[in-house]
């Protein structure tokens, strides 16, 4: 028995879910979105010059999320039907119109589509039948996936697919893996810090390292161009939330002095690379899983941040077989760490607003955190389980860099 | 308990149990969240009118509302203050089809968001059903100024909401709600269902 099965069990699963669910984030994206077909090229400006129409806020994203998002709209809105575009103009607890399951199911779809590529490609990285059905279990069921992917339908999914086809792509044309990660920081940036350790995978020559860095950093300049006299995508989305909590955490030195430890970490892991696995491109699922994971342990993390290293994670769990215990243990833990760091987050969209589609009253209870504090102090809870998260997550990630595995 | 399931899902995913699981875990979660919509929620959705832009908030603005149910207590506006400069004071009021004034707020600019939803929350009115109310909304003259979200009749627009007083009602509130979703958007449901319907026969034929 193939994989049929499991693309048949996970596709009745997510198709399921889809119109059922509902986080804010993938309404605002399209309702900005749209204005592509109104013939709209630079969002960041019209936003600004026209603040009556940015009624969910500027868009923070690079420009290639803009217009990919804009290009698939029209499709979008004939499958959402009629009322789709008023309803992507109203506020973010717009979820009781009657068309809301039509119109989530709508939007999410494409979304989906790209999530199953990505569990395709996935399994043309592993050799054997029982690896291959292990790694699409997990990527289609666990709960990072069925959270992020079936029930917010975030656009990361978009970015963690260039992610996963610059591996597949790294030893067959490295100019193509490379274009593809600048393409994918087109639409969300974080794919950019992974050039340079893709690159000094590749080759133990610098001036091949250069020549493959190019085609990302060229592809990337390129897609951001037009819009580097624009002081409002400076603000809204090339200083992102994440580019400036990467320099939060830092130790302080005192005399005003800081040490940004995530900054300090990629470094030390570039070196690493660059003096151990210097041109074994075999291990570029292990750097990219170390320098995602400490990314996102690293900082006050969006939910959605965790699937960005998911599937290295499971290409390295998978590729361990049961031989490691530990790893699986330390997977649950992460995901146990993850799930009950974001559910404090004192935002009831992460929470209640999922389920909102149903009655949008579900909005006024009080949030998670509120409720675990007539308890115990929930940050308390939150601090320690971000600790779980992140001492998990750079074990695995120190033991696939450091394990004998290719 | 992460890892044991895990290992039970990789053995189940080839054999009989596969689907059996799968339904009833998806019943399982929507049974959670029912219960959730009908024990835990206080405060329901009575009506709302549609926005159509922002205006600009310096003159008084008004809305109609008729309630649908008795207890009527929110009212959800959105907002926008752009950068938050904005910090003067600004009245909300309901009043009633004489002119009377049955409920009045007053809050500050810092208070809206750039967007937000503002809530206005007050003392439940027992006998709103089927009552006409108008709603203005009156600011001062702070600058800069803030912009409220209007319908394509430029009146404001808003969700209103009530208490439910007791469980049964609030079941029976939750079925209607739902009941209108699904009927009023019969096509797209029944495509959903044959698809998902399509996909389990594909499987368990091709299976067989």
């Amino acid at each position: 028995m193939g994989n049929r099965r499991i693309y048949a069990v996970a596709a009745f699963f997510y198709i399921f879910i889809l119109p059922l669910f509902f986080h804010p984030d993938i309404k605002t994206i399209f309702y900005q979105s749209q204005f592509l077909s109104q013939g709209v090229t630079n969002i960041y400006s019209f936003l600004t010059s026209n603040p009556e129409r940015a009624m969910l806020g500027p868009f923070v994203y690079p420009p290639l999320a803009y217009f990919l998002l804009g290009f698939i709209y029209l499709p979008v809105k004939l499958l959402a039907g009629s009322g789709f575009t008023e309803w992507l103009a109203m506020g973010n607890d717009a979820v009781g119109v009657n068309g809301i399951y039509q119109y989530l199911f709508a939007m999410k779809l494409p979304l989906l589509v790209t999530f199953f590529i990505s569990g395709n490609v996935l399994t043309r990285l592993v050799d054997g039948e029982k690896t291959r059905r292990r790694l699409l279990v997990l990527w289609f069921f666990n709960p990072i996936s069925i959270y992020t992917v079936g029930f917010m339908g975030q656009i990361d999914s978009l970015v963690v697919m260039t992610t996963i086809l610059a591996v597949f792509y790294a030893k067959r044309s490295p100019y193509v893996a490379s274009a593809l990660l600048g393409t994918g920081a087109l639409i969300k940036s974080y794919p950019l810090l992974l050039i340079p350790f893709f690159v000094v995978l590749v080759s133990t020559r610098w001036r091949d390292r250069i020549k493959v860095a190019l085609p990302g950093f060229l592809v990337y300049f390129i897609g951001i161009a037009p819009y580097l006299t624009t002081p409002a995508f400076y603000e809204s989305s090339l200083v992102s939330g994440l580019s400036q909590r990467m320099f939060q955490l830092s130790l302080d030195l005192g005399f005003g002095e800081q040490i940004p430890l995530i900054p300090l970490s990629l470094v030390i892991i570039f070196l690493i690379a660059t003096f151990k696995h210097g041109g074994n491109i075999g291990k570029i699922g292990a750097y990219f899983l170390a320098v995602l994971i400490i990314i996102v342990v690293g900082v006050h993390f969006h939910p959605q941040w965790a699937l960005w290293a998911l599937p290295f994670l499971f290409l390295f769990l998978t590729r361990k077989g049961k031989r490691k215990r530990v790893m699986w243990f330390a997977l649950a833990l992460y995901i146990l760490g993850w799930l009950a760091t974001f559910v404090l987050i004192d935002d009831k969209f992460l929470t209640w607003g999922i389920i909102s589609t149903f009655d949008r009253g579900v909005l006024f209870l009080p949030s998670v955190s509120q409720i675990v504090d007539n308890f115990v102090d929930a940050e308390y809870i939150q601090t320690f389980s971000h600790i779980l998260m992140a001492v998990s997550g750079v074990f695995l990630a120190a033991s696939a860099i450091f394990s004998n595995d290719k | 308990m992460y890892f044991w399931l895990q290992v039970q899902f990789f053995q189940m995913i080839n054999n009989k149990l596969t689907w059996p699981v799968v339904i009833i875990s998806i019943i399982l979660l929507i049974a959670v969240v029912f219960a959730i919509q009908i024990f835990g929620v206080r405060n329901r959705i009575d009506t709302s009118v549609t926005a159509y832009k922002f205006e600009v908030l310096d003159s008084p603005v008004s809305g109609m509302l008729k309630s649908n149910n008795n207890f009527l207590n929110i009212l959800m506006l959105r907002m926008k203050n752009p950068g938050i400069e904005n910090n003067g004071v600004f009245k909300f009021e309901l009043l009633d089809n004489q002119g009377n004034q049955v409920r009045q707020i007053s809050f500050g600019g810092m208070n809206i968001g750039d967007p937000g939803d503002l809530r206005f929350q007050f003392e439940s009115i027992p006998d709103s059903a089927g009552k006409e109310y108008r709603i203005i909304l009156t600011p001062d003259d702070s600058e800069p100024t803030v912009f409220v979200e209007v319908s394509k009749e430029e009146e404001i627009s808003y969700t209103s909401y009530f208490r439910t007083v007791n469980k049964s009602l609030a079941a029976k509130s939750f079925a209607n709600l739902l009941k209108g979703k699904i009927v009023t958007n019969l096509g797209f449901f029944s495509f959903w269902i044959l698809l998902l319907f399509g996909i389990l026969v594909y499987d368990l034929r091709k299976k067989s």
